[in-house]
């Protein structure tokens, strides 16, 4: 075994000599410009990457998805504090404060802050990976199904700490997420569950085609000649500038230490670490903030600070698994795993004793990409903030149609299209009616995990191999979870928990989820046990039992609050035709194919944009046409997709 | 797990890193009547799982090697949806005029019944490697001795693992508890490691990696001889087989049946990944598609781009690939009261 500080040097010389630099760098550069479009995302560009690196080097290899496992996280957090839009499911939870920082004309501080909070979260992660590498097998065979379970529950608490409107609301949307996880099929028995006889559903609804409906989609339809966002950012803040956000991470020392560790070791967790790592980091932030905690949710800046540093400092964490066991936590980790397989580097003693320079310049070629990805965060910063000044309802549209055709690329079937626009709808619903969205996030992001790792814990304790006493890394974490709950559930109630009361329009939105939620319970107590576990039907009669207390309280005649300025049952005029054309999409797509469908609702949104005039159809008809040879040109050669006949004769050459 | 598909970039990557230096064949050895039929045609190489794995090294490693043996122009679509169902869809719902290709395993095939397709509908056009399955578990696990209490095996789901377990178990006389649920391989070797569970059943190119990461051991192979890739591990079935040994001391009666659903285990339990085209091709177009197939299956260019990659190619003709699936289909039928005692076994 060479010596450990040997390896090290080795594996920093591979990523600073030249040329070898170039490819953490170009790799950083093309992992931050796919992450930040509609419906591509790292995975995406780290499958290219197996095959384009086939005849490649192993230590080229190492540098570039080095490079692309730290690429792509921060660019998630630019849209979310941006555009309300997160990049991935770990940014969720940034844009709980960072999108209203930019919404209050504080952009450059909310990104430079990101920025400046992500490098410091990326050489924490990587300086304790490297502390840890040595007894790191043992570390991690800490973490079983058990751990797991209670990492996503704590991670699921964080609910409690962004509780800043009605309560009952907000475990109704937790309800629903954790239910809507579950759909496909049941984690023990592999049961089809809540598909209708889709097969394509098996698999579950795609946490993607999530994230781009219930943010991507339903903002997109409130900016169709929506003015909300472009006029609230347009107001130019003094004291908005990068120093502030590099400042005022600067000023949080402790917060930002706390974040990392945080985010480091939770993020060594295969599967969930990951995702909780922001969650955990932001529930802890509000926890232990000192002095005014009233902003968090309001634009709060240690919101943005902390969940940064812990998304980031994860990244180091997140490999370990992988180099010490071969067990990938995420789509990333698998081609990862991929790639080491290919060429001939075998995780496990081997990458942690003889091939240790090796594993120590994926970790370098990581952390120079995280840096990299801060820097340019930093210095883009005042031009990325320039973006909300864009008119949005020019960038809508372009961004739909990429969204709605690439979305389909996710697994090759018409399902994940469904999915995008039935969660777009729920989303633009929630949006409206000042349900949240984020507790929603949460709960399906982590619903999968808990449901599995519980199950997996209940077999084994049932054939004696969980022995509880013998769990000493579960205690640690269910004593943490415990003493967040109730020092979360503390400071609501003695901050008089200001419950903002339900509004007018809850009851009827509650009825018309208890109604969905209705038809499920009914499948579910008619289905087979192997497929609707008692949890599975435990979970669907509370979420049912939640939306019908909304829906009561408004039949009982309780007081309610007037619907705010975006809320009312009535869709505002300038949202109907967006909505209507989202909604019948799928529609069109089973009528005239996904080419046709999109020129159609391309051509007709143009039409629809003011009053009636020669040119703009003409103009509507031309991108119309031009949108739905570049559809049938995407499918054909870009993504390769052979989508279902649709049901009119349409011609072979326009499918 | 949702996979994100990347076909375009990955295909002309493909074509212009997957090098095929030499091919040994060429649109000239097609017969005159096929090599116009074909020529100038696009094939598409329908792959069930994501870009990266291993259907998709074949394929890619395949495309370049079929487009210069057949004069057609070959490219890979993922389908990933549905767990391969997609894919599988289709190719089974193909037009006639659609040259499209499954990769997938005959088990894989024969599982998915049920969706319309019978599984000997979609005709076989050739072999690209048949492999055995084996165990993997925690060092010092010794099968040939008995234990007082269950076993513990780790698996992704009860019908993914009742055969190499369930059934295997009850070959050699063991009682083995069956935990589903495990989202990976990778993740049933940490949990050996754990020490959660005892074993766990994959193919073999698997068992030699997992025993390579030193996280568990090789412990038997489910073939009828020993495995030369794994020297000194038992195998299964045969005369000399785990199973023969562990049931020397029983009536023979008793020995008969267990030897019986040891070779039934093996029969069902080896895997060829096959070559399937569209059923509704005409009889012409199919044979000049299985002509291209085998002499693209063949061609040393093939074999070597990909166990470049780490994949072995030991290639069969469409007429034994044909076999195999009928061999398959009956052993399947003949073990279904089997199957189902196997799977109240591991998961009372």
């Amino acid at each position: 075994m060479i010596p450990y500080w040997a390896a090290f040097a080795e594996g920093l010389g591979n990523v600073l000599s030249f040329p070898n630099i170039l490819i953490p760098v170009m790799g950083t550069a093309l992992a931050m410009v796919v992450s930040f479009l509609p419906g591509i995302g790292g995975a995406s560009l780290a499958a290219i990457m197996v095959v384009i690196t086939l005849q490649w080097d192993p230590v080229s290899v190492l540098l570039l998805f080095g490079a692309l496992t730290g690429g792509a996280t921060f660019m998630g957090s630019v849209t979310a504090i941006l555009f309300n839009i997160p990049g991935n499911s770990a940014s969720a939870v940034t844009l709980i404060d960072g999108h209203p920082m930019a919404r209050a004309g504080l952009p450059r501080t909310a990104l430079a802050a990101a920025a400046t909070a992500s490098a410091l979260g990326s050489v924490f992660g990587v300086v304790l990976l490297m502390a840890l590498l040595p007894v790191m097998r043992p570390v991690l065979l800490e973490f079983g199904p058990l751990e797991r379970l209670l990492l996503a529950v704590w991670g699921l608490s964080t609910i409690i700490a962004i509780l800043n409107g009605s309560p009952l609301r907000a475990m109704t949307v937790s309800g629903l997420g954790l239910l809507l996880a579950m759909v496909g099929s049941d984690p023990q028995s592999s049961q089809p569950r809540w598909t209708f006889g889709n097969f394509a559903l098996t698999e579950g609804l795609a946490t993607e085609a999530m994230l781009l409906g219930f943010f991507t989609l339903s903002e997109l339809l409130a900016w169709r000649r929506g003015t909300d966002l472009h006029l609230a950012t347009n107001r130019a803040t003094q004291g908005d500038s990068v120093l502030a956000g590099v400042l005022a991470v600067l000023r949080h020392p402790g917060l930002v230490l706390r974040a990392s560790a945080i985010g480091t070791l939770v993020g060594v967790v295969p599967g969930v670490g990951g995702t909780v790592a922001g969650f955990v980091a932001y529930g802890q932030a509000v926890q232990t903030a000192r002095g005014d905690r009233s902003r968090f949710g309001k634009g709060d800046i240690r919101g943005v600070i902390s969940p940064e540093a812990a998304v980031d400092a994860k990244d180091g964490g997140s490999l370990l698994p992988v180099v010490a066991f071969g067990l990938p936590g995420s789509e990333g980790g698998v081609f990862l795993l991929t790639v080491l397989a290919i060429h001939g580097l075998t995780p496990g003693p081997e990458m942690l004793g003889p091939g240790l320079a090796m594993t120590f310049t994926l970790i370098m070629a990581l952390l120079l990409s995280n840096l990299l990805t801060s820097v340019l965060g930093l210095a883009l910063a005042p031009a990325l903030a320039r973006l909300t000044r864009l008119p949005l309802d020019r960038i809508a549209l372009p961004v739909l149609v990429v969204g709605l055709v690439t979305v389909i690329h996710l697994n090759g079937v018409l399902v994940d299209l469904h999915a995008a626009v039935g969660f777009a709808l729920l989303g633009y619903l929630f949006r409206r009616h000042g349900w949240p969205r984020v507790p929603f996030v949460i709960a399906f992001v982590l619903g999968a995990s808990i449901e599995a790792n519980l199950s997996l814990s209940l077999q084994l304790f049932d054939a004696g191999r969980l022995d509880l006493a013998g769990r000493p890394a579960a205690w640690v974490i269910a004593i943490m979870i415990l003493f967040s709950v109730a020092w979360m559930m503390s400071r609501v109630v003695r901050a008089g928990p200001e419950p903002e009361p339900l509004r007018r329009s809850d009851p009827l939105l509650a009825l018309g989820l208890a109604g969905a939620v209705g038809v499920l319970a009914v499948v579910a107590m008619a289905g087979p046990q192997a497929a609707y576990s008692p949890y599975a039907l435990a979970l669907c009669l509370g979420t049912l039992g939640l939306c019908c207390a909304i829906a009561l309280q408004g039949v009982a005649g309780r007081r309610l609050a007037r619907d705010g300025a975006e809320g009312g049952p009535v869709v505002p005029r300038a949202h109907r035709v967006p909505l209507a054309l989202m909604a019948a999409f799928p529609f069109g797509v089973w009528l005239v194919g996904l080419p046709l469908s999109t020129g159609l609702m391309v051509a007709l949104w143009m039409a629809s944009g003011g009053p009636p005039r020669w040119m703009r159809g003409v103009r509507a008809v031309v991108l119309g046409g031009a949108v739905c040879g570049l559809t049938l040109l995407y499918l054909d050669r870009v993504a390769v997709l052979d989508l279902p006949a649709p049901r009119l004769p349409v011609p072979l050459w326009a499918r | 797990m949702h996979l994100m598909r990347t076909s375009w970039l990955a295909a002309i990557a493909a074509a212009a890193l997957v090098v095929v230096p030499d091919t040994a064949h060429s649109a000239s050895d097609l017969s005159p009547s096929c090599a116009a039929s074909l020529k100038g045609r696009r094939v598409t190489l329908v792959v069930p799982s994501a870009p990266g794995g291993g259907y998709d090294i074949y394929m890619r490693s395949f495309a370049p090697v079929l487009e210069h043996s057949a004069g057609v122009s070959a490219r890979v679509s993922n389908i990933t949806g549905g767990g391969g169902r997609a894919a599988l869809l289709r190719v089974a719902d193909a037009p006639a005029d659609d040259l499209a290709i499954l990769i997938e395993n005959a088990s894989e095939l024969i599982f998915r019944t049920g969706l319309g397709h019978a599984p000997d509908s979609l005709p076989a056009l050739g072999i690209i490697v048949t492999e055995a399955q084996g165990w993997v578990g925690r060092p010092g696990l010794d099968l040939a001795a008995d234990h007082a209490a269950s076993l513990v095996a780790g698996g992704s789901s009860l019908e993914a693992n009742v055969i190499d377990v369930g059934m295997a178990s009850m070959a050699l006389g063991h009682s083995v508890r069956l935990i589903t649920g495990y989202a990976g391989s990778g993740e049933i070797t940490a949990a050996i490691a754990r020490g959660e569970v005892d074993l766990s059943g994959r193919s073999v190119p698997s068992v030699l990696k997992t025993q390579l990461s030193g996280a568990a051991e090789a412990l038997l192979v489910l073939s009828r001889a020993a495995d030369p890739a794994l020297p000194g591990v038992p195998w299964l079935a045969g005369p000399d087989g785990l199973a023969a040994q562990r049931a020397a001391a029983l009536p023979a009666a008793d020995r008969a049946e267990r030897l019986r659903i040891a070779d039934t285990v093996v029969e069902l339990t080896t895997e060829s990944r096959i070559l399937f085209a569209p059923p509704q091709l005409s009889s012409e177009t199919r044979a000049c598609l299985t002509e291209a197939v085998e002499i693209a299956l063949f061609d040393p260019a093939f074999r070597d781009a990909a166990e470049a990659q780490g994949r072995p190619v030991a290639p069969g003709t469409a007429a034994e690939a044909t076999e195999v699936m009928a061999r398959k289909i009956a052993a399947f039928a003949q073990a279904a009261p089997l199957l189902k005692q196997a799977r109240a076994a591991v998961q009372p």
